[in-house]
C-alpha cells in the first residue's frame, strides 16, 4: 500500500503513460460511438418502424454482450488472416478504439433512447405549431433531452475506460504502447506486484468516483 | 376568412368531429365551449394543419389547408416551455421561421409587451407561474404574426387573476388589432369575457349558443342523483356526477313544453308562466318563469299549435342528460 502511494506521488512515467494511454482510447472510442450511437437512439426513440420492439430489444441485449465476446470477433475480423487483416489494426491502439467503440455503442443508443422517450410530447407539436422545420424540431428536442444524452455519453465512457477483455485481446498489452490501466492491472497481479496494480486501481477509482460525480450533476441538472 | 366544409375525424370507430359546414369571418372572436372530449381541440388541431381529418377540406381565404401556416398559429393546451429564457422561447418560433437579427428581437419585444412581460425577458422560462407560462406561450405564437390565432384552453390551469389578464389580453388583440380569434374553452364565464360569438360543441359539430338557459349553482347528491340548485326554490336533475359549483346550460332545444302536466321519463318537470315571447334566428324563443328564467326554442308551426301567449300557464319539461355542464374546478366530475 506504501510503495503504491510512493508510486502516484512521484509522478511514476509508466504509471501516468498507461493512464495517458487509457484516456486516449476510452475518449476516442467514446466520440466514435457519440457519432454512430447518439443518432441512432434518436432515430429509433422518434420513428415508427415495423420491428422497431424488436430492434430495442436488441439493442439492450447488446449492452450486456460480455467483452470478451466483442473482443474475439474483432480479433478475429482484425488478425492476419481476418477479412480486415490487411489493415494491420491488431495490436494498435485503433484496434481497442473500434473495439471498445463497438462495446459503448449500444450503451449510448440505449440511454439516448430513453432519454428522447422521456420527452414530452408536448414539445414536438409545439414546435410543429410554431413551423419549424424537421431538422429544427429535432434539434429542440434533442436539446430538451441533453441531459440524458449527456448521460449516455458519460456511461459509455464509464464502460470503456473500465473495460479489459477488449484492450487485452485486441491490444495485446504491449508495455508503453496498447497498455492501458486494466490490462495492466491484470498483469501487475499476475506477477505479484501489487504496489503498480494498487496504485492503477486508485487512479481508476478517482476516475469512476468523477464519471459517477459528472452523472449524478448531470442528472440532478435534468430533473430541475 | 376560414371555412371547414364536410369535416370528419373519427379515431377507429369513435367519430369526434361532424361538421357539414362551419366559418368564421375576419375579425371575429369566436369561443368554441364544450365540456371535455367534445371535440374542440380536434377541431383545432384540424384548423391550424396540425392534423388531418379523416374527410372534409379546410379553407383559408380559399386556400386549403393540410399543413401548419404562417397565418393560422394555435397555443396549445397546457404549453410546455423550452428549458431557456423567455426571450429564448419566443425566439425559437421566429429562428425556425427564419426570422433572425434585428427583427427578431423587435418581435420579441413587441410580444413580450402585448402580453405584458418585457421585465420576465430574460428570466428562465421553467420557473414561471402557470399563468406566466400561458402568456409566453401566447407570445411565443403573436411574435409569428398570424391572421388567425388560435388558443386550446387557455384559461385551463391558471389562476383566476392570470385568467383575466389573459382575457384581456385576446379581448385587445381583437378588438384593438383586428386578430381573429378562435378559443376553445369549458369556461362559460371566460368564454364570455373574450368573444363575440359564442358556438357550442354538440354531437362533434360546433352550433350557435342561444343565450338564456345559462345557470351557476351548486351541485349536490340528492338520493343518488346529481342535482344543482339554480334558484331559491329551483333544483335541477342533471346527468353525470357532479360536486360543487358547476354552469351549466339547458340548450332551448331540449326544453319541452306542455300545456298540462306530462308523463314522461323526462327527470326535469316545471310549472310556470310564459313571460316573454321572441323571434330568433328563425325560431321562437319562448321565455317561461319557473322561479328563474328558462327559454324553449320552438318552431312557429309548434308554437301555433300550443297556441300559448304572455301570461299563460305552462308545464316545462327536459331530460337529465340533456343539461350540458361545465365543473368549475377540473376533475370536478367524480
Amino acid at each position: 500500500m506504501h510503495n503504491a502511494w510512493l508510486l502516484l506521488i512521484s509522478g511514476d512515467r509508466d504509471l501516468w503513460f498507461i493512464v495517458w494511454t487509457s484516456l486516449r482510447i476510452s475518449i476516442a472510442a467514446t466520440l466514435i460511438a457519440v457519432v454512430v450511437g447518439v443518432p441512432i437512439g434518436y432515430i429509433v426513440a422518434s420513428a415508427s418502424f415495423p420491428g422497431r420492439r424488436a430492434l430495442i430489444s436488441f439493442m439492450n441485449t447488446l449492452q450486456s454482450l460480455p467483452t470478451v465476446v466483442i473482443g474475439l470477433i474483432f480479433y478475429g475480423l482484425l488478425s492476419r488472416s481476418g477479412p480486415f487483416g490487411s489493415a494491420g489494426l491488431l495490436y494498435t491502439l485503433w484496434a481497442i478504439i473500434i473495439g471498445e467503440a463497438v462495446l459503448i455503442l449500444p450503451i449510448m443508443s440505449a440511454y439516448t433512447l430513453a432519454a428522447v422517450t422521456d420527452i414530452d410530447p408536448r414539445f414536438r407539436k409545439t414546435a410543429r405549431s410554431l413551423g419549424v422545420g424537421r431538422f429544427r424540431e429535432s434539434w429542440i428536442v434533442a436539446r430538451e433531452a441533453r441531459f440524458g444524452i449527456a448521460a449516455s455519453v458519460i456511461a459509455g465512457f464509464g464502460r470503456a475506460i473500465g473495460e479489459v477483455g477488449v484492450a487485452m485481446m485486441l491490444g495485446g498489452n504491449i508495455a508503453g504502447f496498447t497498455r492501458t490501466i486494466t490490462t495492466a492491472i491484470a498483469l501487475e497481479h499476475n506477477k505479484g506486484n501489487f504496489a503498480l496494480g494498487l496504485a492503477l486501481g486508485a487512479i481508476l477509482f478517482c476516475i469512476a468516483l468523477i464519471i459517477n460525480g459528472m452523472l449524478h450533476l448531470v442528472q440532478g441538472s435534468g430533473k430541475r | 376568412m376560414l371555412k371547414l366544409e364536410n369535416i370528419k375525424k373519427s379515431y377507429g370507430p369513435l367519430s369526434v368531429l361532424d361538421i357539414p359546414s362551419w366559418e368564421v369571418k375576419q375579425g371575429e372572436s369566436v369561443a368554441l365551449l364544450g365540456a371535455n372530449a367534445t371535440g374542440k381541440t380536434t377541431l383545432l388541431e384540424i384548423t391550424a394543419g396540425l392534423i388531418q381529418p379523416t374527410q372534409g377540406v379546410v379553407h383559408f381565404e380559399g386556400k386549403s389547408v393540410t399543413s401548419p401556416r404562417t397565418e393560422i398559429r394555435i397555443v396549445l393546451q397546457n404549453p410546455v416551455m423550452f428549458s431557456t429564457s423567455v426571450a429564448g422561447n419566443i425566439a425559437y418560433g421566429l429562428h425556425g421561421n427564419g426570422i433572425t437579427g434585428r427583427e427578431r428581437a423587435e418581435r420579441i419585444r413587441e410580444a413580450l409587451r402585448i402580453v405584458g412581460l418585457e421585465n420576465l425577458s430574460r428570466k428562465n422560462a421553467l420557473v414561471l407561474s402557470e399563468g406566466q407560462k400561458q402568456r409566453v406561450a401566447i407570445a411565443r405564437t403573436l411574435a409569428l404574426k398570424p391572421r388567425l390565432l388560435l388558443l386550446d384552453e387557455p384559461s385551463a390551469s391558471v389562476d383566476k387573476s392570470s385568467m383575466q389578464h389573459i382575457g384581456e389580453i385576446l379581448r385587445r388583440l381583437n378588438e384593438k388589432e383586428g386578430l381573429t380569434i378562435i378559443v376553445a374553452t369549458h369556461d362559460l364565464d371566460f368564454a364570455r369575457r373574450i368573444a363575440k360569438r359564442t358556438d357550442t360543441m354538440r354531437n362533434g359539430r360546433p352550433v350557435p349558443y342561444i343565450s338564456g338557459n345559462m345557470y351557476t349553482g351548486a351541485a349536490f347528491d340528492n338520493n343518488g342523483e346529481t342535482q344543482v340548485g339554480i334558484g331559491a326554490d329551483v333544483s335541477l336533475v342533471i346527468g353525470g356526477i357532479y360536486r360543487g359549483a358547476v354552469d351549466i346550460i339547458i340548450p332551448p332545444e331540449h326544453v319541452v313544453l306542455s300545456k298540462s302536466p306530462i308523463e314522461s321519463s323526462m327527470r326535469n318537470r316545471f310549472k310556470g308562466r310564459v313571460v316573454r315571447l321572441a323571434e330568433e334566428d328563425g325560431r321562437v324563443s319562448v321565455a317561461v318563469d319557473i322561479g328563474v328564467p328558462i327559454s324553449a326554442a320552438l318552431t312557429h308551426s309548434a308554437l301555433a299549435d300550443l297556441g300559448i301567449t304572455i301570461g299563460n300557464d305552462i308545464y316545462v319539461s327536459f331530460k337529465a342528460h340533456g343539461v350540458i355542464v361545465f365543473p368549475h374546478e377540473e376533475g370536478g366530475t367524480k
